[in-house]
């Protein structure tokens, strides 16, 4: 885990120096694809609530999704 | 403008989680109505009416309420009664639970920062779910980087009808979410999930019967599992665009999961999108799951449930989006308005306990999602 977050960590704190300009690979008027439904990563926000709930009831793992989760006596 | 949102508020009554750190908050109410249902005998319907509304340039005001109506999720304080081999024995399903969950949320959206906090609370007759969330976004090199993390601590307890050694549990999960644009046609979202339990980890209800004896399902009081988890999103052609995501998680209990989830949707017409998907999952065991006939009534841990034994599962699914022309909605702004459909199928490998809990060889359910989206 420990490693895990500091390699996220330094990744992030390289991204926040803004001495990222290789990462801006899209400029802005290149954009549009990613306003469509279908570009989205969840383009249907309420099925990938509930079925994290679902999976997370018929399944032992967790997380991974960037989601919240309410507690429940499901599992 | 304040009695407008309290008005607002009595009126939907409602909520906001955030699913994808990347993306801008919303300013809307979505209508929903999901079920579940499987051959163990559980149902669920659960409708819902969440809503984002936005008080100020700045900020953003969540909250979400729901009903589900639950059969055998929370199960009875009873031993699970011995498989019988006609099959007579009675099913765990019918006992209906409600539960009753509501979130609410702030969210602060300026420039290139997104901070957002709340809380969620939610009761049933034999658990009591409480937990506090927030989540900071970054979006950088001209929208094309956006760095999230996110953290969320539940103090849920249980309402037991057998005296339990503590009857709390809490989760804490913190994620980093990092998603990059690659080209004007694909991106990809990285996260990593610390996830931590404490308290009384079992179902309350998970009982191993036998003619000799009966214990409860006993597990360790605390678990610590890590998730890394990878998701691709691209345009194949105009119409078309591809959804690839990768699951990788393990705990210290030993169990380790892979899942594979891949989803294609086109463009059908300006008004109809169509999906379809398809989901892999497998696991292996915990360190303290052995054959139901090996234990002991002195074994310190105890497991009954299927989810902590190996196995693997299917899920295909459909989706849709439509988005009524004007002719057909002439009272509503129609550009405002969608409507999200999906149906999904998930089945189990043969498993020994599942067919102990449930009576089946294998666990098959569907779940299905409406939700009506209105932005304002």
């Amino acid at each position: 885990m420990n490693r895990s977050v500091l390699a996220f960590a330094l990744l992030s704190f390289i991204g926040l120096l803004g001495c990222t300009e290789k990462l801006v690979r899209v400029q802005p008027y290149e954009m549009e694809h990613f306003a469509q439904d279908k570009m989205l990563f969840t383009p249907l926000d309420s099925r990938a609530a509930f079925e994290e709930h679902i999976f997370s009831i018929r399944e032992a793992s967790a997380g991974g999704s960037s989601g919240f989760q309410g507690g429940c006596g499901c599992r | 403008m304040i009695r407008k949102i309290l008005a607002l508020l009595i009126a939907c009554m409602l909520l906001p989680i955030w699913p994808v750190f990347a993306e801008k908050p919303r300013d809307g109410i979505t209508y929903i109505f999901d079920l579940y249902a499987d051959n163990g005998n559980n149902r669920v319907i659960a409708p819902a009416v969440s809503l984002s509304k936005k008080l100020s340039d700045t900020l953003y005001l969540g909250t979400k309420v729901g009903v589900d109506a639950i059969t055998s999720a929370t199960k009875v304080a009873q031993p699970t009664p011995p498989p019988s081999a006609n099959g007579e024995t009675e099913s765990e399903g019918g006992n209906i639970n409600v539960r009753v969950p509501v979130s609410l949320s702030l969210t602060y959206d300026k420039d290139n920062d997104t901070l957002m906090g709340g809380g969620y609370y939610s009761y049933e007759r034999t658990y009591t779910g409480r937990s506090l969330f927030a989540a900071y976004t970054r979006r950088m090199n001209l929208n094309n980087t956006a760095l999230g993390i996110g953290i969320t601590q539940s103090f849920d307890n249980w309402i037991p009808d057998r005296q339990l050694p503590d009857d709390r549990r809490s989760e804490r999960e913190l994620s980093l979410t990092a998603t990059q644009l690659l080209s004007p046609k694909q991106s990809v979202q990285f996260t990593y999930s610390a996830l931590r339990s404490e308290g009384f980890l079992a179902q309350p209800t998970d009982a191993l019967v036998t003619p000799a004896f009966t214990v409860y399902a006993r597990y360790p009081d605390m678990r610590i599992g890590n998730a890394y988890a990878v998701r691709f999103v691209m345009l194949l052609n105009e119409p078309t665009s591809l959804h690839v995501q990768y699951r990788y998680y393990r705990d210290d209990w030993h169990i380790q999961s892979d899942t594979v989830n891949l989803e294609l949707y086109r463009d059908i017409s300006p008004a109809v999108v169509l999906g379809t998907r398809y989901r892999y999952y497998r696991q292996s065991a915990a360190y303290f799951a052995k054959e139901l006939a090996l234990y002991t009534p002195g074994d310190p841990l105890i497991a009954v449930n299927y989810r902590m034994y190996a196995f693997q599962s299917n899920t295909f699914g459909v989706m849709a989006i439509l988005k009524p022309s004007k002719n057909f909605l002439s009272m509503f702004d129609a550009d405002k308005v969608k409507l999200k459909l999906s149906a999904d199928v998930f089945t189990t490998s043969r498993q020994d306990n599942i067919r102990y809990q449930y009576h089946t060889d294998r666990l098959t359910g569907m779940f299905t999602t409406v939700a009506l989206d209105y932005d304002f």
